[in-house]
């Protein structure tokens, strides 16, 4: 054995050694240096213009006290004033003016709290808003809504647990939550589900479905108030403990969910036999979204909606073998307010007929209609096919667009013919989402600048679509328009007098909500 | 003329100034709306209004006028509809009222108050919390005149309680 092991050592490779490549890493990096850039070299963007601020006019010997501070002497004024400030770091400042101002801010900075991974220094935000919130009981029961959608899962060992005690101490003193929103998938813990369960006020939860090994979703039956769940990307684990969820919650005096949204990716777990068993338990409901389970189909849905005759909000998508294109034959739905339906493009047309088009059966209350083709599963450049006229024709035939406030086209190509149809029968619309093959089609259109739209989106090609100039235009013959935007980009709206002038500027997004935009989005 | 065929208004300032109002214009103050409901039918009787001066009432009824034909806000708005109307930017035909001097925004946020305009008190609150907004505390307390009552112990703790915030 030792021999074997002895000639083992003696037996030589002669491939000759591979190269690191360094040499190519170097020249590469020099070619970078040297040459032209491998991609297009654009203009840099403007930097996004500061919001103009409404003012007074400002005092005649500049750097005095103002008369208006007589105003904090009105007990009832100051909060009517701070009410204003929004911003978490305008609140922070107004809470160190004096202890007037600190009470109102603090009561408004604590009372709707979110943490989302889109903000500067996330980490350090969340870190420290624990920390603050477990050390000060009083602070936590100020928290009303909790909108919490990062969490720092590279924390391990002491770090971590010290984070999670925090959390523990932080969640246990909220007497007075009433919206959690904990969406990071393995960021919840059992010991700190135990306590989110036993919040008393608690009415609205979404959160990772995640719960395998993590968190004992069953909890959620025992909730005094709970009428919203919304769960992301639920596991086989959330799907066992939904039934007994559901079922359980209607045995309360304040009965069953209001809202249920199930929201998952190629989830075959939940199907129409599931649907149906719900179905009695599910009579209070106000909102449905059901996204991303396979094997649901048009006959779960009608089992629902049979029971929950006071729905006001369905959020479907319609994959093929479904049927939910169709819902011509639903139960009536009296109280619908909002329709969004994500449906399948045809293939081998890039035109749309009126066959290709959802049917819904005639309700006089829908006010927002969202319709976004779907890729079923293409290349994403087949998502997007043109919606003639004929084919609006299928849906201004079965839906009163007459009294739509909201209307969202996405990925369904609108020409110059099919925008002035929209606008000539939807004379109340307030938000319009559209995709158009260019520009052109904004700039063409004369209904459109004369239509009283709070928010335009206008998705295009990016070397055809509307540029920050052109909606700059656009927003400055559009009499109402507060939000416009392309692809990702949403600008808030300006105007002012300069002397007797208009003036109308696009700001960078500035305010606390979402636009309206990534609130009717679909990836 | 009957009560329900008379059209206008008759409002007194306190500086006894008189001033003949469109019924649907004045209405846009609750308080002028309620203290006309509570007139005698076809009543002449004027409406004092002891806490407004004439150059302020003046003021505040060209943005009456302006916006005699929007919807009133219901009074049993609720917070959605709160948080709307205060995320929402001042108009520009507001923002141009609006750029008066600061001693007659006081009195036209005040008068505002007295009379029940909401979305008038709205304009001019959130005109004040503009002139708040990017400055230091130390800054607002001297803009406005305000004395710092903190102790520096307590400033520091607040400052470290909401740091998270200032992120």
């Amino acid at each position: 054995m030792d021999e074997a092991l002895h000639d083992l050592g003696g037996i030589r490779v002669d491939r000759p050694p591979r190269p690191l490549g360094l040499d190519r890493i170097f020249a590469r990096a020099e070619r970078w240096k040297q040459g032209a850039p491998s991609a297009p070299v654009r203009t840099p963007s403007p930097p996004p213009s500061a919001v103009t601020l409404a003012l007074p006019a400002p005092l005649a010997d500049g750097a005095g006290a103002s008369p208006l501070g007589e105003l904090f002497a009105y007990p009832d004024l100051v909060p009517l004033v701070l009410g204003h400030l929004s911003r978490p770091g305008e609140l922070a400042t107004a809470a160190l003016v004096c202890r007037d101002w600190r009470r109102i801010a603090t009561r408004k900075l604590y009372r709707d709290i979110w943490v989302r991974p889109c903000e500067c220094a996330v980490e350090a935000v969340l870190l420290h808003l624990f920390e603050t919130l477990a050390g000060n009981p009083e602070l936590c029961v100020a928290v009303r809504s909790l909108d919490v959608r990062f969490f720092p899962l590279d924390i391990t060992g002491e770090e971590r647990h010290a984070l999670e005690d925090r959390l523990l101490q932080a969640f246990a003193q909220m007497k007075n939550l009433e919206r959690l929103i904990w969406t990071r998938d393995r960021s919840m813990f059992a010991e700190l589900f135990d306590v989110v369960a036993s919040l008393p006020k608690l009415q609205h939860v979404e959160l990772s479905g995640h719960a395998s090994r993590l968190f004992e979703p069953t909890l959620l039956a025992t909730m005094p108030q709970l009428r919203d769940l919304r769960v992301y990307m639920p596991d086989a684990v959330f799907r066992t403990a939904l039934f007994d969820v559901i079922t359980l919650l209607c045995d309360r005096p304040i009965g069953g969910l209001e809202g249920l949204a199930l929201i998952c990716k190629s989830f075959n777990l939940i199907n129409d036999e599931m649907l149906r068993a719900l179905s009695p338990y599910l009579s209070s409901l106000k909102r449905l979204q059901l996204i991303g389970c396979t094997r649901i189909t048009r006959t779960g849905v009608y089992d629902v909606l049979r029971e929950a005759d006071a729905i006001e909000e369905l959020i479907l998508d319609a994959p093929p073998h479904s049927d939910l294109i169709d819902l011509s034959g639903a139960p009536e739905l009296s109280s619908l307010k909002t329709f969004s339906l994500s449906f399948p493009a045809p293939s081998g047309r890039q035109e749309l007929e009126p066959s290709d088009m959802p049917l819904l059966r005639r309700t006089d209350t829908l006010r927002a209609l969202e319709l976004t083709l779907s890729t079923n599963g293409a290349h994403t450049a087949q998502r997007h096919h043109l919606l003639p006229v004929p084919a609006l024709r299928a849906l201004t035939s079965q839906i009163d667009f007459e009294r739509l406030t909201r209307l969202a086209l996405l990925n369904l190509v609108i020409d110059t013919d099919t925008l002035s149809g929209i606008l000539e029968v939807s004379p109340a619309l307030e938000e319009l989402y559209i995709s158009v093959p260019s520009r052109r089609v904004l700039q063409q259109t004369p209904t459109l600048h004369s239509a009283p739209l709070r928010i335009l989106h206008a998705n295009a090609p990016e070397s055809m679509g509307p540029t920050r100039t052109d909606l700059a235009e656009l927003a400055l013959v559009m009499p109402k328009v507060q939000q416009i935007g392309s692809l990702n980009r949403v600008y808030e709206v300006h105007r002012r007098f300069d002397g007797e002038k208009l003036v109308v500027e696009l700001a960078r997004w500035s305010q606390i909500m979402i636009p309206g935009y990534f609130q009717v989005w679909r990836p | 003329m009957s009560a329900e065929k008379k059209d206008s208004v008759v409002l007194v300032t306190s500086d006894d100034e008189t001033f003949t109002v469109e019924k649907k214009v004045a209405e846009r103050s609750n308080l002028i709306k309620s203290m006309i409901e509570d007139l005698p039918a076809a009543s002449d009787e004027s409406i004092p209004l002891p806490n407004v001066s004439s150059s302020v009432l003046v003021k505040v009824l060209e943005y009456c006028d302006h916006h005699k034909n929007e919807p009133l806000p219901a009074a049993d708005s609720n917070d959605a509809d709160d948080a709307r109307r205060k995320a929402s930017e001042i108009g520009e035909w507001d923002a141009k009222f609006i750029q008066v001097d600061q001693e007659m925004l006081f009195e036209i946020i005040l008068a505002a108050n007295y009379l029940d305009i909401k979305p008038l008190l709205d304009v001019g609150c959130k005109t004040v919390a503009n002139m708040i907004k990017g400055k230091t505390p130390e800054e607002i307390r001297k803009l406005f005149n305000i004395i710092n009552d903190f102790t520096p112990e307590e400033e520091e703790q607040i400052r470290k309680e909401n740091e998270w915030a200032e992120e």
